[in-house]
């Protein structure tokens, strides 16, 4: 599968190497340089590991992604209102349908407002206090 | 109205200022308490704190009685989730969103926000209304659809300077100069002794495809022959 991950945080990186591992190929997109050195250096700019750097919230940048051709986008930048705004313009503007994009989020009502929209939610705070709980239990 | 600005930005503090004299009750919610406490010395009590992307915060600023949300902070993608969200939990009527990156301006017209208003967009509107003497701009296709009205605006090196509408040679005896209005909006009374002036807006009755003959009549330089 092509995958695109915007925003190369603790969680995107993470989502880039387990989806590596798992044999797929990774578009990786950051505004920060310094945010790809979160990758396995051996896997960047191989056959597994794409890095892209620019503003994923300008078109300028979308437009280089090549969005059409993905599978999956993950968008997983550390701020709920920017990873909504960047989900809204890729689905808008290059007619990607919503459900093939995740968004990270931490906000409970904000990440039924995305649901609402169609996309795909993942609630970082939720997974990790269920995570939490499990361990108690 | 009962209107909520979230987000104090650049000019929440002047919309407010405006809503109130106009006799509407006015909230807004900002993040910051330094903002907060500048806005409540400088124009009475009505801010409190509270994020514009947190639903309790805006239940607690009234959202559900309020005619009108406004988003206005100076981020965009703030003012964009923050009206979603009001939409999606909120009776709130009608939602209003300010933004600045012309990149942002599909979303915005897409989100479902009531009003998205692109300030960037505003100015340069208003910037080529003053600047633009270029083209003729068309203000009514008449009925029959042989004749329309357009306005002309006249270079400051026109070579109708000076003239008055008698002198500016005609292209065809149904062009007609209607009316003039001077830069600063004024209206002479006496056109037949008008002299024209440098920005003068001239309002001209033309027949259709003629538009462009006029047009270089009037803005047509005085130093080409």
């Amino acid at each position: 599968m092509r995958i695109h991950v915007i925003g190369i945080g603790d969680t995107g990186a993470k989502i880039t190497q387990e989806m590596c591992s798992a044999g797929h190929t990774v578009n990786a997109v950051d505004v920060w340089k310094n945010s790809f050195e979160k990758l396995p250096p051996e896997l960047v700019d191989t056959k597994y590991i794409n890095i892209i750097h620019g503003d994923g919230n300008k078109k300028e940048t979308i437009n280089l992604l090549n969005v059409t051709t993905s599978d999956l986008i993950f968008i997983c930048t550390r701020n709920d209102s920017l990873n909504g705004i960047i989900a809204q313009k890729i689905s808008t503007i290059h007619n990607i349908p919503e459900k093939n994009i995740t968004i990270l989020v931490k906000d409970i009502y904000i990440e039924n407002l995305y649901r609402s929209l169609g996309f795909l939610v993942f609630n970082k705070i939720d997974s990790v206090s269920n995570q939490i709980i499990k361990l108690i239990k | 109205m009962y209107i909520v600005i979230g987000g104090a930005g650049n000019i929440s503090e002047e919309i407010a200022i405006s809503l109130l004299s106009s006799g509407d009750e006015v909230h807004i919610i900002d993040v910051e308490s330094t903002i907060v406490d500048k806005i409540n010395s400088n124009i009475g009590m009505i801010a409190s704190k509270g994020n514009l992307l947190n639903a309790k915060d805006l239940e607690k600023s009234g959202i559900n009685r309020a005619s009108i949300f406004i988003a206005a902070s100076d981020n965009d993608e703030e003012n964009l989730i923050a009206c979603q969200l009001v939409k999606h939990n909120f009776e709130t009527s009608k939602t209003l969103a300010i933004y600045k990156y012309m990149d942002n301006y599909e979303v915005f017209q897409h989100s479902g926000i009531d009003y998205p208003i692109n300030i960037t967009e505003l100015t340069i509107n208003r910037l080529s209304s003053i600047i633009n003497t270029h083209a003729p701009i068309t203000l009514i296709e008449l009925p029959g659809g042989d004749k329309g009205i357009v306005s002309i605006k006249v270079p400051p090196d026109s070579q109708v300077l000076g003239k008055t509408i008698e002198e500016i040679p005609p292209t065809t005896f149904e062009t007609k100069i209607l009316m003039i209005a001077s830069e600063n909006g004024e209206i002479p009374n006496n056109y037949e002794e008008y002299k024209i002036k440098a920005r003068d807006e001239l309002i001209v009755l033309v027949p259709k495809g003629l538009e462009n003959e006029i047009h270089s009549t009037i803005t047509n330089s005085v130093y080409e022959k």
